[in-house]
Parts: C-alpha cells; sequence; structure tokens
C-alpha cells in the first residue's frame, strides 16, 4: 500500500464513520490516513485499537507535534526513541513535524512557536534536523508553519528561510499551502511569490486545512472550518509545479457532517488526477542518507 | 545566554507567567505585534485549559476552573511532550493551600481519582511488557501478573461514587472514610471501571501488584500487614477474589 492521492487526518471523531463507510466501499476518494503520532504513543486502550483498526485498511504517514526542532533544549531521546518504535510498527513511509519550536527552558508549550528566520537559526535547524534524522527510522520531513508575527531578528521571508533549512539539511519538505496562504493574507504577501521560493523539488506531501478569520485583516490557522477556495486554487498551481504527491486534509474541530467532509476531499482529488505526473522520483525526494 | 535562547525565554515567559509585560518588552514590535503575540499566550493557554477541563469532568463542577488552571499555568507550566500528561501534572502539582477556601474537604481526592482513571484509560503494554507478553497459566507458587490497566487507589473520602452530572453540587454529600479501590480498563470495551476493596483485598492486591514475590508470599505478607488468619475460610474467599479479577481482566496470570 503506497501513500499517494489524497488522505485524511486521523482524528477520533471520526474513526467509526470512516471505518463504517469505508466498509461500504463508500470512501474511495480517502487512500491514506494520516496520524499524530503523540496520541498513540504510550498509550493503551481504545486509541491504539482504532489505529490498528484503520491500518489494515490504509497505508499512513505520520506528522509529529512535538519533536521541538527549533529549541534551545537539547532533542528528547526519549521521545524520540518511543518514536521510533512508532513508526516503525505502523510502517510509515516518512514522518515529518515542524520547523518551529514548542519546547524551552523545560516548558512544554504544546504550541507551534515561530523562530527567527535568519542564517543563524537555518544552521540551527538544519543540525537538528540531521540529529534527530539520525534517531529515526525513516525520512524525515519538516513543514513549514503559519506565523502572526515575525519575530525579531529575522532577515529572511518565509520562502528563503524554508528553503535554506531544506537545502542546508538534506531533508524532504511537508508543504502546507494553507499555511502559506494564511502567512501571505496575515502579512500583505503574495502566496505564489512565496511558493516560488520554496524548494518544490523537495515536496514530500502536501497539507490543507481552512482557517478562520479573527479579524478582518488576521486569519488563524485553526483546521477548523472548510477550505476556501483560494487555498484551492494555490493547491491547483502548486501541484502544476511539484507534480502529483500526496494531499492530505487537516481537520482538528468542529467536525461537519461526514458527507461535507468527504466532499472536500474529492474536490481534492480532482485537483490532484488533473496535475502532471512526477516523473523520475522516488516517493520522498531529499531524505538524505535514506 | 545567546540571542536565541532569550528569544525562547521571553516566549516561554510570555505564555506561562502572570506578568508577562518584560516578554513584549523583549519581543518588541508595534501595536499590531504586541497583539498578536497576546493571540500566542490567549491561544496556547486555552487550549491548555481545554485539555484539563475535558480531564476533570467532576472538579470543575465543585470549583471554578479559571483561576485554579491559571494559576497553574503560572505556577508550573507543562513539561511532557504529550498533551494528555497535563492533566497529571496538574494533578501533581494540586495542594489544599491553591484550592478555594470554601471547596469541599474531599476536592483534592476528587481530582486525584479523576486522574487515576484517566492514566488507566491512558496505561500501555508496555509498561510491563515482558511480563504481559510472556504471561503463563495462573500459579499461586509464582508471581503474579496483573494488567498495566489497573491501579490499586486509597482515598480518604467516597470521590468514585460521584456522578459525572451533579444537579446541584453543593448539595453534594460524599462519605469520609478509608476506601481501597481497584481501578482498572475493562479490556473488552476500554471503558475503566471502579471495584471498592475490602481492606485484606486492598492488601493482598498491593503486595501481588509488584510481581517480586510468589502469591503464596504476598498473601503471608499481607495477612501480617492486616493481621487476619489464613484459614479455611480465607482460602474460599480468595480463590472467588482472584476468580473475579481473572474474568474483570486484572489478574493475567503468572510468570
Amino acid at each position: 500500500m503506497t501513500v499517494q492521492g489524497v488522505g485524511l487526518g486521523l482524528r477520533y471523531a471520526l474513526v467509526d464513520e470512516l471505518l463504517e463507510r469505508e466498509a461500504a466501499g463508500r470512501v474511495p476518494a480517502i487512500r491514506w490516513l494520516e496520524c499524530h503520532p503523540e496520541n498513540y504513543m504510550r498509550r493503551g486502550g481504545r486509541w491504539p485499537k482504532n489505529l490498528q483498526r484503520c491500518r489494515e485498511r490504509w497505508p499512513f504517514a505520520t506528522h509529529g507535534l512535538a519533536m521541538s526542532l527549533g529549541g534551545v533544549d537539547p532533542l528528547d531521546t526519549r521521545y524520540l526513541a518511543t518514536l521510533s518504535t512508532f513508526l516503525r510498527d505502523l510502517e510509515v513511509p516518512w514522518h515529518s513535524d515542524h520547523l518551529c519550536f514548542s519546547v524551552a527552558h523545560g516548558a512544554a508549550s504544546h504550541d507551534l512557536l515561530p523562530m527567527p528566520w535568519n542564517e543563524e537559526t537555518v544552521a540551527h535547524f538544519a543540525a537538528r534536523i540531521r540529529e534527530a534524522q539520525n534517531r529515526v527510522p525513516v525520512p524525515l520531513a519538516v513543514e513549514n508553519i503559519s506565523y502572526y508575527v515575525k519575530p525579531p531578528g529575522s532577515t529572511l521571508d518565509d520562502g528563503d528561510f524554508v528553503n535554506g533549512v531544506v537545502r542546508e539539511a538534506g531533508c524532504p519538505l511537508m508543504l502546507d499551502v494553507n499555511n502559506v496562504y494564511v502567512n501571505a493574507r496575515n502579512h500583505g504577501e503574495d502566496p505564489r511569490v512565496i511558493l516560488g521560493k520554496m524548494p518544490l523539488d523537495r515536496v514530500v506531501q502536501i497539507h490543507v486545512a481552512g482557517h478562520y478569520y479573527e479579524e478582518p485583516d488576521f486569519i488563524i490557522d485553526t483546521h477548523a472550518e472548510p477550505l476556501v477556495d483560494e487555498v484551492y486554487d494555490l493547491l491547483a498551481w502548486t501541484l502544476e509545479r511539484t507534480g502529483k504527491v500526496p494531499i492530505l486534509l487537516e481537520r482538528d474541530d468542529d467536525f461537519p457532517p461526514f458527507d461535507e467532509l468527504y466532499a472536500e476531499v474529492e474536490r481534492l482529488d480532482r485537483i490532484w488526477r488533473a496535475a502532471p505526473e512526477r516523473a523520475g522520483r522516488s516517493q520522498t525526494p531529499g531524505a538524505a542518507g535514506r | 545566554m545567546s540571542a536565541l535562547d532569550q528569544y525562547q525565554r521571553a516566549i516561554v515567559d510570555l505564555l506561562f507567567r502572570k506578568d508577562f509585560a518584560k516578554s513584549l518588552e523583549v519581543l518588541g514590535g508595534g501595536e499590531r505585534e504586541q497583539h498578536r503575540w497576546r493571540v500566542y499566550r490567549r491561544m496556547a493557554r486555552s487550549r491548555l485549559s481545554d485539555a484539563i477541563e475535558a480531564s476533570f469532568p467532576r472538579l470543575f463542577q465543585v470549583v471554578d476552573a479559571e483561576p485554579l488552571i491559571e494559576r497553574w499555568l503560572d505556577e508550573s507550566p507543562p513539561r511532557s511532550p504529550y498533551l494528555r500528561d497535563v492533566a497529571g501534572e496538574l494533578a501533581l502539582w494540586l495542594k489544599p493551600e491553591v484550592l478555594p477556601p470554601d471547596a469541599p474537604a474531599w476536592t483534592l481526592a476528587l481530582a486525584r481519582h479523576e486522574w487515576a482513571m484517566l492514566d488507566v484509560s491512558y496505561a500501555h503494554q508496555e509498561e510491563g511488557a515482558a511480563e504481559v507478553l510472556e504471561v503463563g497459566e495462573l500459579s499461586f507458587e509464582r508471581p503474579a501478573v496483573l494488567t498495566p490497566a489497573h491501579r490499586i487507589v486509597r482515598t480518604g473520602f467516597a470521590v468514585h461514587r460521584i456522578p459525572e452530572d451533579l444537579e446541584d453540587p453543593s448539595r453534594l454529600e460524599v462519605v469520609a472514610g478509608a476506601f481501597a479501590l481497584c481501578l482498572y480498563r475493562d479490556p473488552a470495551t476500554h471503558e475503566v471501571r471502579v471495584l471498592e476493596l475490602s481492606p485484606i483485598a486492598a492488601a493482598i492486591l498491593e503486595e501481588v501488584a509488584p510481581g517480586t514475590s510468589t502469591v503464596v508470599e504476598a498473601v503471608r505478607a499481607a495477612a501480617v500487614r492486616e493481621s487476619f488468619e489464613i484459614d479455611g475460610a480465607f482460602v474460599g474467599a480468595f480463590a472467588e477474589l482472584v476468580t473475579d479479577l481473572v474474568e474483570r481482566g486484572v489478574w493475567l496470570g503468572s510468570r
């Protein structure tokens, strides 16, 4: 089973209906699933049981929340060891985490916090990604995050920063198109210009999601609303340049009736099918040393 | 301290200090940036508050959630990379002096009970993987293997009898007394269940659970602790206890 086409983020609230519909052959456009390992690691009972039931039907990729790749604290080796076992057991083709920090000075924020964008942090990220890559058994991809303030000390823009980190670390990119859109709207930039600077030849997977207008000129990346037309358009624009890479719909809260969610998957599937083939590349471009 | 270190320190203080004005100074920017840094604080704290409130459905019908959670975040930010662990971190931090003066005497016991229920629901086989995977047939001449998804809890109030939906918490009467409980996860439904134990049953399970001595030795140790005779009546009752625990999926076998 290969991770390709359109996938859905596995959330507890979706499991039963997802399995029921799959058994009835009613969700053919959902070709793979993604989960957050932290929800299942070191955990027994209902959650791993649900994961196992889904794994029998779909291939998985994983998306972490807690590696804190930008942090100044040492990488959490205990967490990484548990993660490695989890990834091996789930047989995922790659694992992704965020270009952010979430833990600092021992405090775990459980948030994706932005880093100053400059050459120093490019080097900091690249070194930490290489170190983490050495501790997990599959290629480690990094995701561009949404940010609401450009941190002090930033000298690069979003696209140049991500490009710098991915090139220096030699890792794949998990490209979040909605994050690019949110950042562009929040900071008065053109999302296509930002995307044009991203290392599109290193994209292993794409994320899309909905967002929320906190204020007329301030969007929060909530994953709790439907996708907007502009993000669909931006996705199609991106796929024309990357070729067919797997797309993942993230929906984390305020779940609509399943038919509405599935209609989004089907629309994404049509966009994916219209994209050019991805010629001459393995599934994990830029997987350093793997 | 490097610039990056200073920056991350400022963010941690922004999120987890009651007085975060200095952090905003360090982070700088104009009015728009300052507003958005505050949004980061609001979002991070509300995510953690939501996780905590969902974890203690009874506790926060008895005491006001917001001041307690706010104080916890200011004094003792979370440390685990797993979001579900924040409930346990708060439970460990709770102490009588942080509760409102008019909080019932059993408030702390209730918080600990609710966390223990969650802890059992989360319990992973890895915690006792070797023993659980190699469990053999039940023998009293060997150490017992109990499921990792159980806890023996002693409490001074009958907080386990408090229903989840409290119509009027102020009229709730919670019996004081020494209670011993076995919390365990039903292997079929994954629901956490509560079994009230007699003092003798509790002592036996506490002696048996570590799996460091044979069941016979553990029972003898319990007999010394609780001053009971190992006679014919006891043997019959003990067999019933073991059978019941096997059927509930608590007592898995021997190793």
